[in-house]
């Protein structure tokens, strides 16, 4: 042993460490990649090795492999091999490794939760410290659920060291199972007022970042916060709560009017600027939560923009940066006085700094109006052409849109110089948002009639130069305009002034190598198009051009059906047939535009994009309700195929319905138009412009600005939007002097713009008329939409799980699950195990607790009520001015209460003889003094047994395990239980399971269930058995081989508990069986009698299995490797179906399905020692045959007939 | 270089002037010894040190409450990564899963991003594309050869941040004695050991230097006490290596040294 360890230290010394992989890789700087697979490959070499010490410099060495981007995730069960080392040194190797490699998806983490247990139970506070930083960066859900009680007890540790991280772990715990927040939330809540400021501030951390999330629930904490902040001179502990403040004020305005005062007083006093920036920032949020009725607020608001202000002339960069940042929110509620420093603003638009002038940006939203507009898009489309990097061109252009487009396009006064601004913009490489302006044009061209002949012609004009937009960023996004521009063309054709010009536009070979969504609109629209030629041109009595149209689609079409995308290969072709019956018609003079255009008939209007989701549920409708019965065996329905056009433009909603009867469309139109004509906020949109101007006889009055003459009437290639700047101003001019005309004569016409959607013009603003008479069509709703703010909410959200009533007293369903033993025989069934977790969810509160804990819910109620006062009491006291208030004694009282509610529930006595579905809470704890107390006594039990720690340790495995097998699990299956009887007297009953684990490769453990089956109380058990040569019982140390190994606990009459005893085994291969005793002393009224009860131990090779997953292209290569022996049984008359059959032998036999095929299935499992046994299980009609592949003929041929056995049960 | 932030408030507790070598003297280009030859092999090595605002030069002392030691920071780090002028990880520690592809594409996003800008434009920088996208925010210190950044969420304190970059450059400093690049280079578990300490999994763990220094050091006094006398010939041999001496031959085999001993449980 000595000399091994003197070679393997010696070896070590010449081994590469960390520092030498570095050297090296510096000193090959030209073929750093060989040299580095040549390390990997000694890395591998030496965590081939037993020596812990070279595994641990292999792992160092990993973990920078790691950084400079080498996959090591191949390493993971040696990481975890050195986080297990006994040394701090190399468990710190192995945790960092784990910390930098690990997470969700990395299966063996499963495999860390006993060793994470283990030292975060460790006496030396920096295993214990490690562990918890490692943890914190790969936690799971299930490790956050087995471990939340052990972090929970750490959070009371006496080294503050401990405490600190064990409270900052806990958010993350949280994250993953938020199921221990409640029961966690008192503690935590104590650790605000901890004596370590580090773990004060940490709690602090914890409850501001879970605050942050869903600030309702912590609204209660705003006293005690209060008095933190007032009397806490820690700035890093201020700034975290009055952040907190922010996000609570919003919830609760009186917490806001109490707020600002304390709060102008720290903008006044402190010096720190990070401090103030803070401040003002919560001051903000304040001001934004409270109506503007209260007059001090604007000297609050002006203070605040007056020091911002500050802030932005600051030469620091750094602090310019936050004050805009910060002005940017006080802009949303109070433009007014942000718009005075527009100065400020601009200047920031020109600095150096990309950051300052992106937040400069984001303040030019609210600084716009109908005058300046125009200047300052110009402005910001000079910065667009300076701009070097795509993100800050991007950021240019999604913001020039936003500018423009807010508040329905409000400021806009000529659409014409919009349109050619989205033209302009069409230009830009490389840009991500070809979709935005895709979508501006479309929204603007639909809503806005006036614009649409412009738009049709800009539009066309765009389309000829595809191949320009197109060629030169094929990977770009910017080809997304030429969706809107087809589209735009096609339904607007009415407009075009050359309609077969664009339509071969649209047909030229190149087209085909756009995007596939392009393409199918293209192939839509050319149809159109062709409907619109074809009625020109047989008004005109034309055949001979109309059927030359025909053919030309005739000849170009086919080109889409040979397209890669499925829809425009779709379209085409149908259209395809569908222009070649026209061919037809036509070569016979049967005019046939009629028909087709009615095709297209109909005006497409805008909806709204929430307007499905608020078509309220007609009374009487259940949409749960099942229509037809579900088949029973509908599996395969499960998992329909993704929608292939899923990604594709959602916009496909808008095109029109399939053809209706066209009496029926045009009955629906009228109802509809009845409809918007009595609704007084609709908007009316007339059926088509032309009709419009004649219906309208009011709207001549409205300066429509003589288009003719300021726009050439078609514009020969790209617009240039700057002329427009130029020909505003003198539309401008011209109109001032026509309204100063018209205003001496006729009063009453001023009421201009009101078709607009909203009015806030400013003053100046009035005397600015748009140049087209702009028709804004508001979206579509449905009728009776529920008016409903939840639409915005993300289901995917991870922290709305955190959502939790924290006042709420605590359930006793709540609790945190803990490692214990298992007390009754039936916590081991998985498939009562899955009931519960079920239950669990759907119904909290059960009712047999429910009527046990009536009476507390009422008190609990009663309290809750007074707390509520209190708080509504500190609300609705002002503290006095300058000074931070002294609490009112009323609020600090809540917290006993609240603690003494949380304990209550606990009191409830811990039957011992539990429901099944009580099993799993069970294995909750109580998080409390309670439970410490709980836990001495166990201590002093187990003391009597050295051994039990060692005992304790696999039945982990034992739960991972049904969780899996339950989810193939799809039809009822009988109850299934693992334990088997094992002997059974008048006394007592011993029910027995096997279980391996692979962390130890020859031991086993059986779980021993003993349950008093008589009404004597049962003491002094005493577990002995023959030792094999095989096999062995594992006894204390010192003890001899024929003494007994007791049990840890007694029997009072009734009950039942389970022991766990372990058995060192040599070989595996095949079954055996042990012959033992149990003796015990039973005590009744009339005395005590000693007994005895003989069993016979049966180790099954089935037991020396352990689920193993197994994924399919790994077990195809093992299945390859060819070193497996092969085997074979046949059982026939089963009528199980396949599917319980194979539930039956996951849970039996310990496997583990890796893929199925209709009656097949090949399954994996491991034994202890290492052995894989591959299974194929296949179903005939009335038989089941099995081939079994292992890396041992004798354990494949026993486990087989074992297996056989089973089966035939069946 | 670097002006001493005068937006500060965070101050450490009351302390004498260091008179650490790094403030006392300037620091030669390439130390002597065994370092300048490995600096030889490329890379930069000038001082950190040399470019930190020392707080404890500083001109004016603030008015205001005298601080408790203990100074929490804030909560969402999504990730820190330090790398040099020309974008070199020397450490990298991302607080949300990616794959190592995506990590490396985010440390060249990064540097890219980072390198560009002048020296005296402000410390914030939207965030890339990669990493978290608009709710985050890079902040981030160039210090002689190396930049330290911080990718945070919105909810951060931006001076605080940049402040804690402060502490965490001098607690290297003071934990390598003059820290330059090749300290770095050559010890990034070190790093990794340090940070650990200030930070953890995403927030802000200890920011009070004195504190984390003392923890540091007692973890590595632990480690020497393990190390014992089977650490010793490790020790002498990776100082013989130091000093560049041409390659031993590795894979000297001991005699045939093969008693089977049982294997060692490697789980307890």
């Amino acid at each position: 042993m000595a000399l091994k360890m003197v070679k393997g230290s010696i070896d070590r010394m010449f081994d590469k460490n960390l520092q030498d992989l570095v050297r090296g890789i510096r000193n090959h700087k030209e073929d750093e990649a060989k040299y580095i697979s040549q390390c990997i490959d000694e890395i591998k070499q030496e965590l081939k090795q037993d020596n812990i010490a070279v595994k641990a410099n292999a792992v160092c060495k990993l973990t920078y492999l790691q950084m400079l981007g080498y996959d090591i995730s191949w390493a993971a069960f040696n990481i975890i091999e050195v986080m297990s080392a006994s040394k701090f040194t190399f468990k710190r190797i192995g945790y960092l490794a784990a910390s930098q490699c690990f997470h969700e998806g990395t299966d063996v983490i499963m495999l860390t939760t006993n060793q994470i247990r283990k030292d975060l139970s460790s006496p030396s506070q920096y295993d214990t410290g490690v562990a918890l930083t490692g943890l914190s960066c790969f936690v799971t859900p299930d490790l956050a659920r087995d471990l939340a009680n052990d972090i929970m007890t750490l959070m009371s540790h006496t080294k503050p060291y401990i405490r600190k991280k064990a409270v900052l772990i806990m958010y993350k715990v949280f994250l993953k199972y938020p199921e221990s927040l409640r029961p966690a939330f008192p503690r935590l809540k104590e650790k605000l007022e901890d004596p370590d400021p580090g773990v004060q501030s940490a709690a602090v951390n914890v409850i501001c970042e879970l605050a942050r999330r869903n600030p309702k629930n912590y609204l209660s904490l705003a006293p005690l916060f209060f008095k933190l902040m007032t009397s806490s001179t820690n700035n890093w502990v201020l700034i975290k709560i009055i952040k907190l403040f922010g996000a609570l004020t919003p919830l609760e305005p009186r917490l806001g009017k109490k707020l600002i005062e304390p709060l102008t007083n720290l903008i006044h006093s402190t010096s720190a600027m990070s401090l103030l920036y803070e401040c003002v920032n919560t001051v903000i949020a304040v001001l934004i939560s409270l109506s503007s009725g209260m007059p001090n607020h604007s000297a609050s608001i002006q203070l605040c923009v007056q020091k911002l202000r500050i802030l932005i002339e600051d030469s620091d960069q750094n602090l310019k940066y936050l004050g805009l940042l910060a002005m940017s929110k006080i802009l949303r509620t109070h433009p007014k006085s942000v718009q005075a420093h527009k100065d400020l603003v601009l200047q920031c638009l020109d600095d150096k700094d990309e950051s300052i002038r992106l937040r400069a940006l984001d303040l030019l939203y609210g600084m716009v109006s109908k005058k300046n507009l125009m200047e300052i898009v110009k402005k910001l489309m000079t910065h667009v052409d300076k701009a070097e990097g795509t993100t800050y061109r991007d950021e240019l252009l999604t913001k020039i849109i936003d500018i423009c487009s807010q508040s329905n396009y409000q400021h806009i006064t000529n659409f014409e110089w919009y349109i050619s601004i989205l033209v302009e913009l069409t230009r830009l490489e490389g840009t991500r948002h070809g979709h935005l302006i895709a979508a501006q044009m479309l929204d603007v061209a639909i809503r806005v009639k006036a614009i649409r002949r412009f738009a049709v012609s800009q539009m066309s004009a765009l389309l000829d130069s595809a191949h320009l937009v197109a060629s030169s960023t094929q990977r770009s996004g910017i080809c997304e305009v030429l969706y809107a521009a087809a589209w735009i063309c096609g339904e607007f054709s009415e407009h075009l002034q050359e309609p077969q010009q664009t339509l071969e536009a649209m047909l030229r070979p190149k087209v085909t190598t756009l995007p596939g969504h392009i393409q199918a609109v293209y192939v839509q629209n050319v149809v159109k198009l062709y409907a619109a030629i074809l009625q020109q041109k047989e008004q005109a009595a034309d055949a001979q051009a109309a059927q030359e149209v025909t053919q030309l689609l005739v000849e170009r079409l086919p080109q889409f059906v040979q397209s890669a995308d499925l829809e425009a290969q779709e379209r085409a072709s149908c259209i395809l047939q569908l222009v070649k019956h026209v061919q037809k018609l036509q070569a016979r003079d049967v005019p046939v535009a009629e028909e087709v255009s009615a095709l297209f008939a109909g005006e497409l209007n805008p909806v709204a994009p929430k307007a499905q989701k608020k078509v309220p549920v007609p009374e009487g409708l259940d949409l749960d309700a099942w229509i037809n019965e579900p088949l029973s065996d509908s599996e395969s329905e499960d998992e329909k195929p993704k929608a292939i056009f899923h990604d594709e433009e959602p916009r496909h909603a808008k095109q029109r319905p399939p053809e209706a009867d066209e009496q029926e469309l045009a009955r629906r139109r009228e109802a509809r138009k009845q409809e918007q004509a009595n609704n007084p906020f609709y908007i009316k949109s007339s059926p088509s412009p032309q009709k419009r101007y004649q219906d309208a006889p009011g709207v001549d009055h409205i300066p429509v600005v003589q288009i003719d003459l300021s726009v050439p009437l078609k514009v020969p290639g790209m617009p240039m939007s700057d002329q427009y700047v130029k020909l505003e101003e003198e539309r401008r001019h011209r109109q001032r002097l026509e309204k100063d005309k018209r205003k001496r004569k006729k009063r009453e016409r001023e009421r201009r713009g009101a078709r607009r959607h909203t009015s806030l013009h400013t003053e100046s603003d009035e005397d600015i008329t748009p140049a087209q008479r702009v028709d804004i069509v508001t979206e579509e709703m449905p009728e009776n939409a529920l008016p409903s703010d939840e639409d915005d909410k993300d289901p995917n959200d991870p922290y709305r799980a955190l959502d939790i009533d924290l006042d709420k007293p605590l359930a006793d369903s709540e609790k945190l699950p803990v490692q214990k033993h298992r007390d009754t025989e039936t916590s081991k069934s998985p498939e009562r195990q899955d009931v519960t977790v079920v239950e669990k969810k759907s119904k909290k509160p059960k009712k047999k607790e429910k009527k046990q804990k009536e009476k507390e819910r009422e008190k609990k109620k009663k309290k809750e009520a007074e707390k509520g006062v209190d708080l509504d009491f500190w609300l609705s006291t002002t503290p006095p001015a300058a000074t931070p208030a002294p609490l009112p004694p009323g609020f600090l009282q809540e917290e006993p209460g609240v603690n003494a509610a949380v304990t209550a529930p606990k009191e409830e006595p811990r039957g011992e003889e539990q429901d099944a579905g009580e099993d799993a809470e069970q294995d909750l704890e109580k998080p409390s003094e309670q439970k410490k107390k709980k836990h001495k006594k166990d201590k002093g039990e187990r003391s009597k047994d050295k051994k039990r720690p060692k005992k304790r340790a696999p039945p982990r495995e034992g739960d991972a395990e049904p969780v899996q097998n339950g989810a193939l699990r799809e039809e009822p299956l009988p109850p299934m239980s693992s334990y088997s009887l094992l002997a059974e007297n008048s006394y007592i009953k011993m029910t027995y399971d096997v279980q391996g684990s692979l962390q130890k490769d020859s031991q086993v453990t059986v779980s021993m269930v003993l349950e008093n089956q008589s009404s004597s109380f049962l003491k002094n058990m005493e577990l002995n058995v023959l030792d094999s040569l095989n096999a062995r019982l594992a006894r204390p140390e010192g003890s001899s081989v024929h003494d007994g190994v007791p049990v840890p606990f007694q029997l009072p009459p009734g009950i039942s508990n389970e022991a766990q005893f372990v058995f060192t085994i040599q070989s595996i291969v095949t079954a055996q069986k042990l012959k033992g005793t149990l003796s015990f002393i039973a005590k009744n009224d009339e005395g005590s009698t000693h007994e005895k009860l003989d069993f016979k131990l049966h180790f099954t090779c089935t037991s020396y299995l352990v689920t193993t997953p197994c994924y399919s292209d790994a077990f195809a290569k093992l299945l390859e490797s060819g070193d497996l022996s092969m085997s074979s049984v046949k059982v026939d008359g089963i009528s199980m179906s396949f599917q319980n059959l194979l539930a039956k032998i996951c849970f039996h036999h310990h496997f583990s399905v890796v893929e199925r095929v209709d009656s097949c299935a090949s399954m994996y499992s491991r034994s202890i020692q290492g052995h894989h046994v591959c299974l194929l299980v296949k179903k005939g009609e009335k038989s089941v045959s099995v081939d079994g592949k292992c890396s041992d003929s004798t354990l494949l041929s026993n486990v087989l007939e074992e297996m056989k056995e089973t089966l035939a049960k069946c | 270089m670097l002006r001493a932030p005068a937006w500060s408030c965070f101050r450490f507790p009351p302390r004498r002037p260091r008179p650490g070598p790094a403030l006392s003297k300037p620091c030669p280009a390439a130390p002597g010894g065994a370092r300048a030859r490995a600096c030889a092999g490329g890379g930069g090595w000038g001082r950190i040190a040399s470019e930190i605002p020392r707080r404890g030069s500083r001109a004016r002392p603030r008015p205001g409450p005298q601080l408790p030691p203990g100074r929490p920071g804030s909560a969402m780090i999504k990730a820190i990564l330090i790398f040099n002028n020309h974008g070199k990880p020397r450490l990298s520690k991302f607080y949300q899963p990616y794959s190592e592809d995506t990590q490396q594409q985010i440390i060249r996003e990064t540097f890219h991003l980072v390198s560009k800008r002048d020296e005296n434009v402000c410390n914030f920088l939207e965030g890339g594309l990669l990493i978290g996208g608009s709710d985050n925010k890079l902040i981030y210190r160039h210090y002689a050869t190396l930049y330290f950044v911080f990718c945070v969420d919105s909810s951060e304190s931006e001076l605080g941040i940049l402040d804690l970059i402060q502490v965490f450059v001098e607690t290297l400093d003071k934990c390598f004695e003059n820290v330059c690049e090749l300290d770095l280079i050559f010890h990034v578990d070190k790093v990794h050991n340090i940070l650990a300490e200030m930070v953890m999994g995403g927030m802000v763990l200890e920011t009070n230097m004195n504190e984390i220094v003392t923890q540091i050091d007692a973890q590595n006094k632990l480690e020497k006490s393990e190390a014992g006398l089977a650490g010793a010939p490790a020790r002498a041999v990776s100082a013989v290596k130091n000093m560049n001496l041409p390659e031993i031959p590795r894979n000297i085999n001991i005699g045939d040294i093969s008693i089977k001993v049982p294997n060692l449980p490697s789980f307890k």
